[in-house]
This record gives structure tokens, sequence and C-alpha cells, in this order.
């Protein structure tokens, strides 16, 4: 929404496999400074394992993931920095467990940032506000509903002010009346200028949000392009039978 | 005098023969022992041969490490050996299995234990000449069928028993037609089985039916070696003061000394050992004791004693768990590091992993017991280092327990979820940051109550060090038993202060893990500025 031309991220064809298993075959994008990205595809098409790719959750087969025009797969390069640039949400929250809401937001900010307690507790508290989970600073994960864990992820991810925020199916867990809440927390992350990708199956939310989606198939991205070419005007067959399951609904 | 043939005396053959090829001196071990005090070996648990005491009466000497007295036959011949040779007597109070390790490891200088020189234990070290030499007998009930009996073959069908390990056991076998039953652990057991009835008479030397006559005056001793056929061999009816091999000197000098006491003294110095060996409350009919419920007189006699072994059975427990604990988190720590990209730090994890697994199959793989056993004399034999034995102890303790807990840790840091690490990797967390911070703390909490359950399991099996004479719970208890000859009541209460212990302990360890897990509810907090709930959000846009 606020897309720049800068280059952030560039993956170039990555290829993962398991085993024999050859789970991403050839996936390459580039991702402008500011762009929402949303990928959709059927289950099991290799949406998570190409964003676990990008922050190195999972080592690419092949291929380069360029942040800033540099390779993060190089010897060298320093992953743990780099992984805190890139912020990730996970469909399970997952949350830490042993800690309350507000050290959630805070362990990232103090041990691999650096801030003080202070610093890291204000920032804490201020993001913890914008995901409208001030209140609740002291109760611990299992305490919170799904809806709320998800949020609390959120703030914990935007504390350490990463430069991308990935999203791998953040409503999928969770139950209908809560995937309100999350949708709208994202919705006004996304009007702060933040490079976001999101894996999503909520296809007016993708529709309503996205500069450019993907979908990603068998390990290969078989469609791309602004919203309403995808919706309107799909080109590959397998897309429009992918939509067709969700319009018909 | 007692003849056993353990495994433990062909361990010790098989010690002293390896450190003599690795050319070992055992002299080395001799020279740098204390010259002031001689150190003298014993159950202290042997009546009348020897016992232990809680104070100097009749001239009774300290036993080395504790607050306790040992007297006896043995300890009288003793100082006179220590009054010749101008060396104060300190009696090392070690379990009869633990005696012949005791004097080839160094911990000792004398075995003086109413040991029979057996070709055995000759093996593995010297016997003086005789200090002692007696009579068989069979101790059975005065109104017992069978205690007329005037040859071997009267015991026919009567249930005869005798002392673990010793050759008591093997003389039943010439009562022709006598029905040989289980052997027991101490005269208390075999007092005890003779009084309830289970069993028609033990084999025992006369020492021994004269103190239980003291004690219960319906009992009869037969004796047998006058009986025709009877064999008992030189080796079997002596006893001996065991020297280690190498110290020729200290042999020559005990047998001159042995040599200028009599017959008649020996028989003297036997005669007052019964007299003095501690007695139960029957003997003191027609005191007011008699009134005193049990349990209080023998609290009076041996609660000081009974407290100093619940302390030490804590001290090992709570020591050997937390030392344990460490030991048990460095070793899962260690093995959950992921594998390292370069070869050379590879391999040399892998090596590490390898020594770490070893040590934890060693250790759980074998009874603690025998642990303490080969490292305790083990480390004296082939190290000459004198450790403490309760040091000894919480070693032992604590690296067992480590052995266990360190698969433990491992166990609940690898059952952590995964979605944790990956969220702190997420972070840009590195390995150290994740473990310490993240996943240990679940880790532990969720292992908590194994660690519980390695305490309780500890304050029980510490008993199994009594193999090293630490003077713990049960090694007091067996003291007790043996000297009041009251063996239900006393394990009865002993079992009483174990449970206390344990039941104790746990609801301790539920609170502490109650405490961990936070409270229930959480508080909202209302004084914090209000900005837009999600719905306002929405709305917004
Ligand atoms: N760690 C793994 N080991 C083996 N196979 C995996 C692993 N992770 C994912 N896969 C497989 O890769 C394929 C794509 O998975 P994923 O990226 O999770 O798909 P999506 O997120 O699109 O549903 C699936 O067939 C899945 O079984
Ligand atoms: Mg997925």
């Amino acid at each position: 929404m606020t897309e720049t031309n800068e280059t952030i991220l560039s993956l170039k064809h990555i290829k993962k496999t398991f085993g024999e298993h050859q789970v991403l075959k050839d996936i390459s994008f580039d991702i402008n400074k500011g762009e929402i990205a949303t990928i959709i595809g059927p289950s099991g098409g290799g949406k998570s394992t190409t964003l676990r790719c990008i922050n190195l959750l999972e080592e690419p087969t092949a291929g380069e993931v360029d942040f800033h025009g540099e390779n993060v797969l190089a010897p060298n390069y320093n992953r743990n920095i780099y992984r805190a640039k890139v912020g990730m949400v996970f469909q399970q929250f997952d949350l830490f467990e042993n800690k309350n809401v507000l050290a959630n937001c805070m362990v990232g900010q103090e041990l691999v940032l650096k801030r003080s307690k202070d610093e890291a507790r204000k920032i804490a508290l201020a993001n913890l506000k914008k995901v409208g989970m001030e209140q609740y600073v002291n109760a611990r994960p299992s305490q919170l509903s799904g809806g709320q864990q998800q949020r609390v992820a959120i703030a914990r991810a935007i504390c350490m002010d990463p430069e991308i925020l990935l999203f791998d199916e953040p409503t999928s867990a969770l139950d209908p009346e809560m995937v309100g809440e999350v949708l709208s927390v994202m919705k006004n992350l996304a009007t702060t200028g933040l490079t976001m990708i999101i894996v999503t199956h909520e296809m007016a939310f993708a529709k309503e949000i996205s500069d450019q989606m993907f979908f990603i198939s068998d390990g290969i991205i078989t469609e791309q392009g602004k919203p309403d070419q995808l919706f309107n005007h799909p080109q590959n067959e397998k897309t429009v039978k992918f939509l067709s399951n969700f319009q018909n609904n | 005098m007692k003849s056993r043939f353990k495994w433990l005396a062909t361990l010790v053959a098989l010690f002293t023969c390896l450190s003599i090829a690795a050319n070992f001196s055992l002299t080395e071990a001799d020279a740098k022992k204390d010259e002031g005090t001689l150190k003298v070996a014993m159950e202290a648990n042997y009546q009348p041969y020897n016992w232990t005491q809680t104070n100097n009466a009749n001239g009774a000497v300290p036993i080395e490490g504790s607050k306790e007295y040992a007297n006896g036959y043995d300890v009288k011949i003793a100082k006179i050996i220590g009054q010749k040779l101008h060396r104060k007597v300190e009696v090392v109070k070690t379990e009869w299995d633990g005696l012949l390790p005791a004097l080839t490891s160094g911990k000792a200088d004398l075995i003086i234990a109413g040991m029979s020189p057996t070709a055995e234990r000759e093996k593995a070290i010297n016997f003086s000449q005789p200090y002692r030499n007696s009579t068989f007998v069979v101790i059975t009930k005065i109104n017992s069928r069978y205690a007329n009996a005037k040859k071997l073959t009267d015991f026919k069908g009567a249930k005869l028993t005798a002392q673990q390990g010793t050759f008591h056991y093997d003389l039943i076998k010439q009562l022709k037609g006598a029905k040989r039953q289980p052997a027991m652990r101490d005269f208390a057991a075999m007092r005890q089985s003779l009084i309830s009835g289970t069993i028609d008479g033990y084999v025992a030397e006369d020492t021994e039916s004269t103190s239980f006559k003291m004690v219960d005056p319906d009992i009869k001793s037969i004796p047998v070696s006058k009986m025709s056929g009877f064999h008992a061999t030189k080796d079997e009816s002596v006893t001996a003061i065991g020297i280690a091999k190498p110290n020729k000197a200290l042999l020559k000098s005990v047998n001159q000394i042995l040599a200028t006491i009599p017959e008649a003294k020996r028989t003297k110095l036997m005669t007052e050992a019964v007299k003095q060996q501690p007695k139960t409350d029957n003997n003191k009919k027609g005191k007011k004791a008699k009134s005193e419920p049990w349990l209080v007189s023998m609290w009076r006699q041996y609660g000081g004693m009974i407290l100093n072994g619940i302390g030490m059975t804590l001290l090992l427990a709570s020591v050997g768990t937390i030392a344990g604990f460490f030991i048990g988190l460095a070793v899962g720590i260690v093995r959950t590091i992921p594998t390292p990209t370069t070869t050379g730090k590879r391999w040399l994890l892998k090596f590490v992993n390898w020594l770490l697994s070893v040590y934890i199959e060693v250790f759980r793989g074998t009874p603690m017991m025998v642990q303490a056993a080969v490292i305790y004399y083990g480390i004296a034999q082939f190290w000459h280092l004198n450790i403490d034995r309760t040091v000894a102890a919480l070693i032992i303790v604590s690296i067992n327990t480590g052995a266990y807990l360190a698969e433990i840790i491992r166990g609940g840091i690898i059952s952590t979820p995964e979605g944790q690490f990956e969220a702190a990797s997420a972070l840009g967390m590195t390995h150290n940051q994740r473990m310490w911070h993240i996943i240990l703390p679940q880790a532990i909490k969720n292992c908590l109550p194994s660690i519980t359950n390695e305490f309780i399991v500890n304050i029980k099996d510490t008993s199994v060090l009594s193999i090293i004479s630490v003077s713990e719970l049960f090694f007091v208890g067996s003291t007790v038993a043996s000297q009041t000859f009251k063996f239900f009541p006393t394990y009865l209460t002993i079992s009483a202060i174990y449970l206390i212990l344990t039941f104790t302990i746990t609801r301790i360890f539920n609170l502490i893990e109650k405490h961990l897990q936070g409270s229930k509810n959480y508080n909202l907090m209302a004084n914090q500025v209000q900005v837009g709930t999600p719905k306002d959000m929405e709305a917004k846009n």
C-alpha cells in the first residue's frame, strides 16, 4: 500500500527437498520495501516451506535469498542479525510458555537487540497497546484465547522493529469469531509501511490488503500478479479451480 | 570366627594381583599413613568379638569418623598390640565384605574382626598366629526335640541355619539328615528366628551361646566339635589378625606380641567381653526399666545415633540430588547441542557425546552398591588416595544421580515443543540464548516431578552405601538392631522414619511445583490507558 520500488528481498530459484521429496521446485520472486505480498494455494503446496526458507528455519537446498542485495546463505553472513530483521508470526502462535505476555515481548529485544530493560518494556507496552493487549501484560500464554495469543505474537514480532514480517496462516488455528480481531490488527499494521509476506486462506482479506499475490502449488509459483488479476482474470487452471472452492462457499 | 568366601575377597585378590603386575607398591600406601594411630578394621557389630557403643565405658576405643566407640574381645586384643607398639588404637568400622579391601587399600593397618585365616583370604592378605581357638555348637531351645543330641545324626530333620557367607553354614552338611535352611545375615536374625520357631537351631561358636544365654536362659548349646565324625580344619577353628602382604615388619611384631598373651589371659578377656557386651532389656529384670516402653528406652540409648543417621541420609540425598542435577543439566545440554558445521568440531562433539553416553550407561547399568565399593576401595588401591568415606559417598550419589537426571533432562529438552525453538530462532536468538532463556526453564519445570522422584529414591537408596560404612540411617538402624536384638521393632521404627522423610519431602516439592506453575489467575492491568480495542481499530480502517 505504501509500496516503493526498492527491492528488499528476492528469492532466486529456491529449491528445497526433504529426503526424496522435492517440496520447492523453483521459487523466485522480488518483494519491494513497504509491499504487502500474500501467498495462496492448496495445502501441501509449499507455502510454509517458502516462508521458512526466507528466515532460514529451513535451509534451502539450492538457490539464493537476497536481503538488500546480499545473499543471506553465504557462509559468513550473520544469520541471527538477519533473523531479527525478518519477523515471523506462526500459525500456532508459539508464545514462550515460561514467560508472561510482557516478557514474551521483551526477551528478544534484550537478548538480540541488546536494549535495556526499561527501553524494552516501554517498546513492549507500546506495541501491546497497538494490538489491544496492554491489559494482559501479566497473563501467561495458556491463560489467553487463541486470538489474544496471536495478537501478542504479532506484538512480540514488531517489538524487534523488523524490516519484513512473515505470517504463516496466522488465523487458521483460530475459532471463527477470533479471526476478525487478528486480521484487523494486521490491516492496521499494513498502514504503517511495514513490508509483509502473508500466507493465508482469507481470500477477502488477501484481496483487500495485497499489493502482489502469489499462487503456489506443487512447489512452483503458477500465477502471480495484482489481486484483481488473480481473482478476476486467473490464467492458470489450477488457480481457477482453487478459487472456485472459495467462491462456492 | 567367620569364614566367608565372598566375591569381594576374590575381587580383592584380583586387585592385588593387578596392582603388583602394574608395579604399584603397597608400601607407599603404608608410608603415608599416620604412624601415631593403629587403625584396626572390624564390623563393630559381631558380639562378643566386637560391637559399637555410644560411650567409652569399659575401655572402649573411638571409631574413626564418628562419635561412637567400639569394644569387645577384638578391641581388647587390639589395645594390647597398640600398647606394645606405642600406637593409639582407632577402629575403622567396616562392613564384613569391606574388611579385606580396607586393608589392601591401606585404610586400615590390621583386621581384627573374628576372622579365620582361610586359604582363599591368604591369597590376598597375611594372617598372624591365632589369637583365639574356638569350639562349635548348635544353639537350640531348651525344650527342643534336638536339645539332647549326642551324635551328629541326632540332628536328623532339624531345620538349621548359620550366618550367611560363613563356613558355619557349610558345617551343617556334616550333621547328616539336618534340613539346611537359607543362611541368615547376622546373629540377631538367627536369634529372632529361633525364638519365633522358624528354625530349630543354628550353628555358631561357643561365645555366641554364652552371650545368648545371658539374655535368654531358655536356650541350650550342644557342642559338636567333639562329636565323632565332625571335622573342622585348623583354618576354620581359629581366629587370626589380618595384615597387608607387603607389611612384613608389622606381621612380625604382631606375632611377637600375641606370643606374650597366655591362654588364660585370652579366656579372661573373652569372659569380660561377653559380660560387657550390650544387653537387651530382658536382662534388667526387676529394675524399673521394665515399665518403660521399648521405643523410649531405645531412643534414650540410640536417639542421638539415629538423629545423626537421619542427618547423614538427608545430607547424602540432598547434596547428591542437587549436584546430580547440575551434572545432569550439563550433560543434557551438551547432548542436545546441534551438529556444528566444521568437521573438527563435529568429531569433537561426537567423541564427547560418546563419552557421556558411556558414563550414563555405566552408572545406570550397575548397582550403586557396586559403584561405591569399586570407587571407594579402587581409588585407594590404585591411586593411594584415601578419601573420606562421607566425601566418597557424596561423590558416588552425585554422579549416580547425574547419570539418571542427564537422560531425564535431555528428554525434557527434546520434548519441549518445536515451536518454542522456532519462535526463539525467528527472533534471532543464538543457540545458547534459546537454551537458557526459553527451553531450559520449560524443560526443568517439566522435569521437576522426576527430580523430586530422584530425591526420594536417593533418600531410600543411599542405604546401600552401608557397604562403605557410611553411617546413614540404615547403617545406624542395623547397628541398633544387632545390639538390641530387637529386629522387628527397630526396622519398623527405621522404616517409619524413612516414610516420614519421604512423605514430608514429597509434600514440600509438590508445593514448590505448584508455586512454579504460577497463580491460576492474572490481574488485568486496569490502570493502563486503554487505546483502541481491535473492534475500534476495525472501525477506523
Ligand atoms: N520437515 C519436513 N520434512 C519432510 N517433509 C516436509 C517437511 N516440512 C514440510 N514437508 C512437506 O512439504 C510439503 C509442503 O509443505 P508446506 O510447505 O507445509 O505446505 P503448505 O504450507 O503449502 O501447506 C508437504 O508435502 C509436507 O509434507
Ligand atoms: Mg502451511
